[in-house]
């Protein structure tokens, strides 16, 4: 009886039959071809920079002196400089930005919500190099006086003292944050609109406030996406090149002064790869600040998911 | 419940995607296969390198496009000496440009990657100035060993005793000197660099002369654009650019006292003067010279030739006779007498009849 059923099936959707292993090999073709396409990346870079590792060894990571000339392979400047202009990035982007996803999502009119919605994506899609030139010409000359005269007035912290530039960790900083502010914040507006309208109902039902709404049902629901969100304009701000090569002043130093010019793991390889491109070494080197910044964001995209983790279901 | 935790997943693989970008984009530069060739046709000619003659290189593919060959097409990207040279050590370019010689690695593998000898053309000769933002300051000199300290990070005011020395009766600032240098490759960074290892022992032992030295100090900037706007934005920068380019973006520009010891502002004339003095080299497979610190009176210290790098033996000889045409129509009178206008000076006749005898040698 099934078997005739099932028979009577088969003879009608002959066709379907032969698409379905069709579309179930396609689907896991591609989806492997991601995976090769990681693994092989990451074994070329590792075997290009192979040398370098076996000249300098953790000195890669630990060294302070970057001079290829002599043969002195130091990245922690970079890595160095990478972490802080990314530091500074999220800690700036990061509350504007959930407050613009919360304003748009709870706050404002739904229509004045979803117009505002497309500017912040379209925000998201301005390429770096135009961030980089707007950069150059308009945010040092407007940023400059501002970090001088907080040189000058809040010299007492250290972070802020011993003006050197108009090109530097800061100004670097707040370019990534300009550009990773999008990002998140148009990740975090749709993270927002899956909290169910129910929740958000029997929240004020109970006599919350809007703010209290937000932060019982908005917030707990929706921190797993948040901190997704943080990680995507984390790895933007990382792996930022053009933009940060033209503001942060180019010159490999370890300083806690935020006013003084510093250098980025990518900033750098796109300055130095045609100087390196006759000796194999410094090529070497440089690929090997490529492994290192995706060492870099592997450990902390493992962190977040931590995170995520601890931080559990409510 | 679950939609809230899944949503986002295939955010956080597009943030290591992202970084992942920058990881190939490092393996795809670093592979030293060699690319094919790019225009098919023979009367396409692609050059890349030198920011600093490309002006003048810009401004002749034009003319001889329209005015001489119709049919030829020459494109040049001004990508920096260092690209020049990876380029055209690739095969990715037909010609290279650059300020600075090749140095002996890059020499062997740009003839290993071309297969054949590589031959250095100077085209034009071309001043260093050095640019600075000082307001008030309307005309101020320097000299060797003083932009070396500068640079050193020796010296740091304008109202440094040194320069007091070399500017009696000028009244300057007690503002920070900000040295602005290129953060990337560049033969403008080769040819200042060249200068003051000359002049200074203290750089020739701790810095040394390279398209890309490892700065003691400064702000690095991108570009001679770049290195342009980072002075003009700073108060109290100092920074090297291409004379014309001073001159095209009205920048207040520091004379330099020169082997003789006279003062000599950077123009046509003081850049004449450095290479009608100097003895050029009769190899014509290695037609490299320096030019900084010349010893005539007249003579501006800062001063490069600039070159194209071009095989020996070509592999497309029909686009081998397009690109030595091309080039040898640069170095005639007509075209030489021109360069002046862009900030540049022409090649004085002795080493024109050296780059044409050594383009006469491509086949």
């Amino acid at each position: 009886m099934t078997r005739l059923t099932a028979d009577r099936l088969d003879a009608g959707t002959r066709p379907r039959r032969s698409a379905d292993p069709l579309f179930r090999y396609g689907a896991a073709g591609c989806a492997s071809v991601v995976l090769l396409l990681l693994g092989g990346m990451l074994i070329r870079t590792t075997w290009a920079a192979w040398p370098a590792f076996q000249h300098s060894g953790i000195g890669l990571v630990t060294g302070t002196t970057w001079n290829p000339a002599a043969g002195q392979f130091g990245g922690l400047p970079f890595i160095y400089g990478t972490l802080v202009t990314s530091a500074i990035a999220l800690l700036i982007g990061v509350p504007v930005a959930v407050l613009i996803a919360l304003f748009l999502s709870e706050v404002a009119p739904p229509r004045l919500g979803t117009g505002l919605g497309y500017v912040v994506d379209l925000l998201a899609a301005v390429p770096s190099v135009v961030y980089g030139l707007w950069g150059v010409f308009v945010l040092v000359p407007f940023l400059t006086p501002l970090w001088q005269w907080m040189s000058n007035n809040l010299g007492f912290i250290p972070l802020f003292s011993q003006f050197a530039s108009g090109r530097n960790f800061a100004t670097a900083g707040v370019i990534l944050a300009l550009m990773i502010t999008p990002i998140i914040s148009a990740i975090c507006r749709e993270v927002f609109m899956t909290v169910p309208t129910d929740e958000r109902e029997a929240g004020l039902a109970l006599g919350a406030t809007r703010w209290e709404m937000i932060r019982l049902a908005v917030l707990p629901r929706s921190r797993s996406g948040v901190v997704a969100a943080v990680m995507l304009g984390f790895g933007r701000a990382v792996g930022e090149t053009i933009a940060v090569a033209y503001l942060i002043g180019g010159f490999p130093k370890i300083t806690p002064h935020l006013f003084q010019q510093g250098s980025t793991i990518a900033a750098n390889i796109a300055l130095q790869f045609n100087e390196a491109a006759s000796q194999p070494l410094f090529k070497a080197a440089l690929i090997a600040l490529g492994v290192i910044l995706f060492g870099i964001t592997l450990l902390i995209n493992i962190a977040a998911r931590l995170i995520i983790r601890r931080g559990g279901t409510t | 419940m679950r939609i809230v935790h899944r949503r986002p997943a295939p955010r956080r693989v597009a943030a290591g995607a992202g970084a992942l970008g920058v990881l190939l984009l490092a393996a795809a530069c670093s592979s030293s296969s060699a690319s094919p060739t790019s225009g098919s046709s023979s009367s396409v000619i692609n050059g890349a390198g030198s920011t600093f003659a490309a002006p003048m290189y810009q401004q002749w593919a034009g003319q001889y496009h329209q005015s001489v060959a119709k049919s030829v097409q020459i494109n040049y990207q001004a990508i920096g000496s260092g690209g020049g040279i990876s380029e055209f050590t690739q095969g990715v370019v037909d010609f290279g440009a650059t300020d600075a010689p090749m140095t002996g690695t890059e020499k062997t593998a740009a003839q290993a990657g071309q297969g054949s000898v590589v031959l250095h053309i100077p085209m034009i000769i071309g001043a260093v100035a050095l640019a600075y933002n000082e307001p008030g300051l309307t005309s101020v000199t320097l000299d060797g060993p003083t932009l070396a300290n500068i640079y050193l990070g020796n010296v740091k005011k304008w109202n440094d005793p040194a320069i007091k020395k070399l500017n009696p009766g000028v009244k300057l600032p007690s503002d920070s000197i900000q040295p602005v240098e290129r953060a990337d490759s560049s033969g403008t960074s080769f040819a200042f660099t060249s200068y003051l290892k000359a002049i200074s022992p203290a750089w020739a032992s701790q810095v040394g002369a390279s398209k890309a030295p490892a700065w003691p100090i400064g702000t690095g900037a991108t570009g001679t654009s770049g290195v342009a706007a980072a002075v003009q934005q700073t108060k109290g920068a100092i920074g090297y650019v291409e004379y014309g380019y001073a001159v095209q973006g009205h920048l207040s520009v520091a004379s330099l006292v020169n082997a003789s010891g006279k003062t000599v502002a950077p123009s046509t004339a003081s850049t004449n003067a450095a290479s009608a003095a100097a003895t050029y080299p009769t190899d014509l497979t290695d037609l490299t010279f320096s030019l900084v610190n010349s010893s005539d009176p007249a003579a501006y210290p800062i001063v490069t030739p600039t070159y194209v790098l071009i095989a020996q033996k070509q592999k497309d000889s029909a686009k081998g006779k397009n690109l030595t045409a091309w080039l040898k129509w640069d170095l005639a009178t007509t075209q030489q007498n021109g360069v002046p206008k862009l900030g540049y000076a022409p090649l004085p006749s002795k080493l024109d009849q050296l780059s044409l005898a050594a383009l006469n040698t491509v086949h």
